[in-house]
């Protein structure tokens, strides 16, 4: 991320269908769904999630820029996927091999699938967040985790972690921002087309930044602890409120996409 | 030779839902050896004018030419410009990682071309100026400094590459009076030897005290350019860009309004003073 651009995937308000279910569905369904996703392995398969992410994405009204925006900065990595897997994949018939490098059209086939499978859930997971408040997105971790209760975990404690994480990356992104910013002023060179030269330059950035998360880490800890917290499980949680209906239906349409995946 | 910023807007996010203008159409002049106060209120776009005065966002609009080039030109060397122009942000203390406060403070000088005894010198020199006993301070980590001694260690950094203009992002925020004063004596004293300075402040007195020029910002858009004696002397136009007047200049005003014969071009506490008291003194003659 840089200064001119926010974090893709951060939240936008909306009125949208999407922006109106309830949170727990939306991360139950994110979660079907990207099971869909890795299921797919028929043309047909693929045909369905590509209608579908068509789908949510008109249903969301946002940008399609937006939706697709941290994918297309991707590129690259996802050509480098592209190509591992084709080069190291052994098949049976290779077209051409050289030492434990194979190309083959099976191998093809694969890098295919592999890039694919990431790309729609990037955009999934973008989605996800970006019609849902992060702290909303806390609370539906948080009843995801209550089974675990039942083995005695800490979930809540989980949860709470989960959520200050969720919390602070959009505050650590800024800050490492900053930082940079300010080392390249002072004449770090981060942008060296030296290899040696980029990877020390590195350093002016790392350090200052566990310094600052350390101490965040550490100040939050203690702005807690004197307001009297004790462990999530001291706290009055407030009881969370039943679904609506119409949230078990889109749970039940997720499912339903993750069936057709696994029949075809 | 002087920075020329030229229709400059910069626009955060362009082309998504989080678009924010952050500066709109701002042209002004700086020459070598001034002092430059920049004032607005929170969010108005110090920090963004700062950063593409420093080269590190590229407007969406307009031109920064410094000494003559164009600094976001095709051709331009970056590099040349680090060592021009020193920069000192927010909370400077968080930029320091080295393992010795000698080596932080040494860390611009890297690509300068200086030799060893020279770098020294220079170091020497950045933390003396700073406050600092060389010989005590050289090897000790710069994070077991007071958040003081932190800050003023970041500052010899900038100023150990001697750049020749100086910017300042809320130098003095945080700091004791007597902290404050001393920082605000030893920019003074730069600025005596030629270096130009560009700070900003929240801080109605420290630029009423010490900046000769000052930029007003409200909204992303440059509303005044003048002496502080200019600006301040609205007393309520300021007030409507909720920003303050230095304490001096108040208290001018507000002992104009209780009838009191004073020039209402005091910005300063020196100029205040004898003021008064002539006023004050030729008051007791006339009973
Ligand atoms: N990284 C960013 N992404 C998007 N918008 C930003 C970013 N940084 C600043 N802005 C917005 O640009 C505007 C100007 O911000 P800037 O930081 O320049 O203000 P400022 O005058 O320095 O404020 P302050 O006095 O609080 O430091 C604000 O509206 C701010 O919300
Ligand atoms: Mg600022």
């Amino acid at each position: 991320m840089s200064m001119t651009e926010r974090m893709t995937g951060q939240f936008i308000p909306g009125a949208s269908l999407l922006h109106s279910l309830d949170a727990r569905a939306k991360l139950f369904g994110f979660i079907l769904l990207t099971a869909a996703v890795i299921l797919a392995d028929t043309v047909a398969g693929y045909a369905l999630i590509i209608a579908l992410m068509l789908l949510l994405t008109a249903v969301s009204k946002l940008p399609v820029s937006t939706v697709v925006g941290s994918v297309r900065r991707m590129f690259w990595f996802f050509v480098i996927i592209f190509i591992m897997n084709c080069l190291f994949y052994s098949a049976e018939d290779p077209i051409w091999s050289w030492w434990i490098i194979s190309l083959s059209k099976a191998g093809a086939v694969q890098g295919f699938n592999v890039m694919f499978r990431i790309l729609i859930i990037l955009v999934l997971s973008n989605i996800f967040t970006l019609v849902t408040p992060p702290l909303e997105i806390t609370s539906a971790i948080q009843s995801m985790l209550k089974p675990l209760k039942l083995l005695r975990l800490p979930a809540d404690d989980i949860a709470m972690i989960i959520s200050v994480a969720i919390q602070f990356i959009p505050t650590l992104l800024q800050e490492a921002d900053t930082i940079k910013m300010a080392q390249i002023a002072r004449g770090a060179r981060f942008e060296s087309r030296k290899l040696h030269e980029r990877a020390a330059a590195m350093l002016p950035l790392i350090v200052p930044m566990f310094l600052s998360a350390f101490k965040r880490a550490d100040e939050l800890a203690t702005a807690m602890e004197a307001r009297g917290y004790r462990g999530a499980k001291h706290r009055s949680g407030k009881k969370a409120a039943p679904m609506p209906a119409g949230s078990y239906a889109s749970i039940l349409f997720c499912a339903a996409v993750c069936a057709a995946e696994i029949i075809i | 030779m002087p920075i020329e910023v030229k229709n400059l807007s910069f626009t955060y996010s362009a082309g998504t839902p989080f678009e924010t203008s952050a500066l709109k159409n701002i042209s002004l002049e700086i020459k070598n050896g001034e002092f430059i106060g920049v004032m607005g209120h929170t969010g108005c776009g110090k920090s963004t004018l700062i950063r593409a005065l420093a080269g590190l966002l590229r407007p969406s609009e307009g031109s920064i030419v410094v000494d003559g080039s164009d600094i976001n030109g095709r051709r331009y060397d970056r590099s040349k410009l680090r060592r021009k122009l020193g920069v000192v942000f927010q909370y400077p203390e968080c930029q320091l990682f080295e393992t010795t406060v000698e080596k932080d403070v040494a860390f611009g000088l890297k690509h300068s071309g200086l030799n060893k005894d020279e770098v020294t010198e220079r170091v020497r020199w950045a933390l003396e100026i700073c406050g600092f006993d060389f010989e005590k301070i050289a090897k000790a980590s710069p994070m077991g400094l007071s958040g003081g001694e932190k800050r003023r260690v970041a500052i010899a950094g900038v100023l150990a590459v001697k750049p020749e203009y100086l910017i300042l992002d809320e130098p003095i925020a945080g700091l004791d009076p007597l902290g404050r004063e001393a920082f605000l004596e030893l920019i003074t004293g730069l600025n005596a030897d030629g270096m130009t300075i560009i700070m900003v402040s929240h801080n109605a007195d420290c630029i009423g005290e010490y900046a000769r020029r000052v930029l007003l910002l409200n909204g992303g858009e440059l509303v005044g350019d003048g002496s502080p004696q200019e600006l301040f002397s609205d007393v309520e136009r300021m007030r409507s860009l909720h920003l303050g007047v230095s304490r001096s200049r108040e208290i001018a005003w507000l002992l104009k309004k209780g009838g009191m014969d004073i020039p209402q071009d005091i910005c300063s506490y020196d100029r205040l003073l004898p003021a008064v008291l002539a006023h004050l003194r030729g008051g007791d003659e006339h009973d």
